[in-house]
């Protein structure tokens, strides 16, 4: 029997919120010589158990990525933000900044990482980034 | 023995530094946490120490700074082991004692985030990051306090995917309930026993609002401590109050035979606990 499907899937690779999330994420870790780790955590909202706010404007099942940032020799994680986007379309998103409250809108890569560098230049993350990495090299660290 | 004896007041984008120094003072309290409190850190440890005697100390905050965290316990060890804009999650240590975690939340009113599935989506994320930190420092004896903005019957408090609170000890000390192959576990809410008309202590919430819309519930419990089954029975429930008064001021006011919250003080009403702390029991090595 012939093959029906219609096309290779998986061939023209779309790079997804979360690789973008993780490259970012990387990024935070190299440049800070891993004194902040960022890391991505993924969970699957199903709308029979959970009626998240984010979820809910999309009407299905979502994959949520949480983006926190640890820094490992004060034991200490702090979130910067969450991005939501339907399991079946990777588009549209949203995103919420944990430290501001603001929630931003996106259907692109584009507008993704406008919304990160938005994010990313918020006065609370930067004072928060720059005050862990400064207690993390501190010689007394606990 | 240490017991935690905790006041909680969100003062109103308030200072109220004479209020709280001498509600300390009456209520005997050793951990003092604010919320939306504007006083000057210092003028008010100052105070503290001159109505108390007791020398306090504030906790300094690493990300999450909506809350002011003040102690008298001079060997406990107050770290800040997970921040978020809206909550911040403690570890709270005493040698010789087991170690506990404290959440400390401040959500937003309904009438800046208008969908109580915003609250809701909120407690998702709050309870995931509960069970991560607890996951990582091995301490299940968690207690969370905050205004919430929610009542304790609102789903972001119930529901088993967000905070999951019963009013039933009973029940809390199962542990956990299982639903579609997952197990979610409990928070026991005492605030529960706060509701209706002779209800537990002398008033019906810790907010008032009288809403010109079909759902008006005048009284609300938005302020409240919830606490994992482990920590049951260091809880001291005869102890756990809403005040209504400091010194003879009333923090209550009645217009036209109708109580409600005096909001030239604040549009909240302080609540109080004790939480008796456990030792630290070490396997002594046998001697062969």
């Amino acid at each position: 029997m012939k093959n029906l499907w219609p096309k290779k899937f998986g061939e023209n690779h779309i790079t997804t919120p979360k690789e973008l999330l993780t490259t970012q994420a990387n990024y935070l870790t190299e440049s800070t010589s891993g004194k902040l780790q960022g890391v991505i955590r993924t969970s699957s909202i199903s709308p029979d158990q959970i009626f998240h706010s984010l979820a809910d404007d999309f009407g299905e099942n979502c994959f949520s990525h949480s983006f926190t940032v640890n820094a490992p020799r004060l034991d200490y994680k702090f979130s910067i933000l969450r991005l939501v986007h339907p399991v079946l379309k990777i588009y549209p998103f949203k995103v919420v900044s944990s430290l501001s409250g603001k929630v931003y809108d996106g259907e692109n890569n584009e507008q993704l990482e406008a919304i990160l560098s938005s994010i990313f230049s918020e006065k609370e993350v930067i004072d928060a980034l720059d005050s862990l990495a400064s207690q993390s090299t501190e010689s007394n660290v606990p | 023995m240490t017991v935690l004896k905790t006041l909680f007041w969100n003062t109103y984008k308030k200072p109220l530094v004479e209020e709280v120094s001498l509600m300390t003072k009456e209520t005997d309290s050793n951990l003092i946490i604010l919320i939306e409190n504007t006083s000057d850190n210092d003028y008010l440890i100052e105070n503290l120490e001159k109505y108390t005697g007791d020398k306090f100390f504030l906790i300094e905050s690493l990300v999450f700074n909506k809350a002011k965290i003040f102690t008298s316990i001079n060997n406990l060890k107050i770290t800040e082991k997970f921040g978020h804009g809206r909550y911040g999650i403690y570890e709270l240590a005493i040698s010789g004692y087991k170690n506990i975690l404290l959440g400390v939340v401040h959500l937003p009113s309904k009438q800046n985030w208008g969908s109580t599935l915003d609250h809701f989506g909120f407690c998702v994320e709050l309870k995931s990051d509960i069970l991560n930190t607890e996951l990582n420092s091995g301490i299940e004896s968690t207690i969370l306090l905050g205004d919430f903005n929610m009542n304790p019957f609102e789903s972001g408090m119930v529901n088993s995917g967000a905070l999951h609170n019963t009013s039933s000890r009973e029940i809390a000390l199962t542990g956990s309930r299982n639903y579609q192959n997952k197990s979610f576990k409990y928070f026991y809410n005492p605030m529960w026993n706060f509701f209706g008309e002779f209800s537990k202590g002398k008033a019906q919430g810790t907010h008032y609002y009288n809403t010109y819309s079909p759902t008006n519930y005048h009284w609300n419990l938005y302020d409240q401590v919830l606490l994992r089954p482990e920590l049951i029975d260091s809880f001291d429930e005869e102890k756990l109050d809403i005040l209504t008064t400091v010194g003879a001021k009333k923090l209550t006011k009645t217009i036209k035979g109708i109580t409600r919250v005096d909001k030239d003080i604040s549009d909240h009403l302080p609540i109080k606990f004790e939480l008796s702390l456990k030792k630290e029991i070490k396997n002594e090595e046998s001697v062969a």
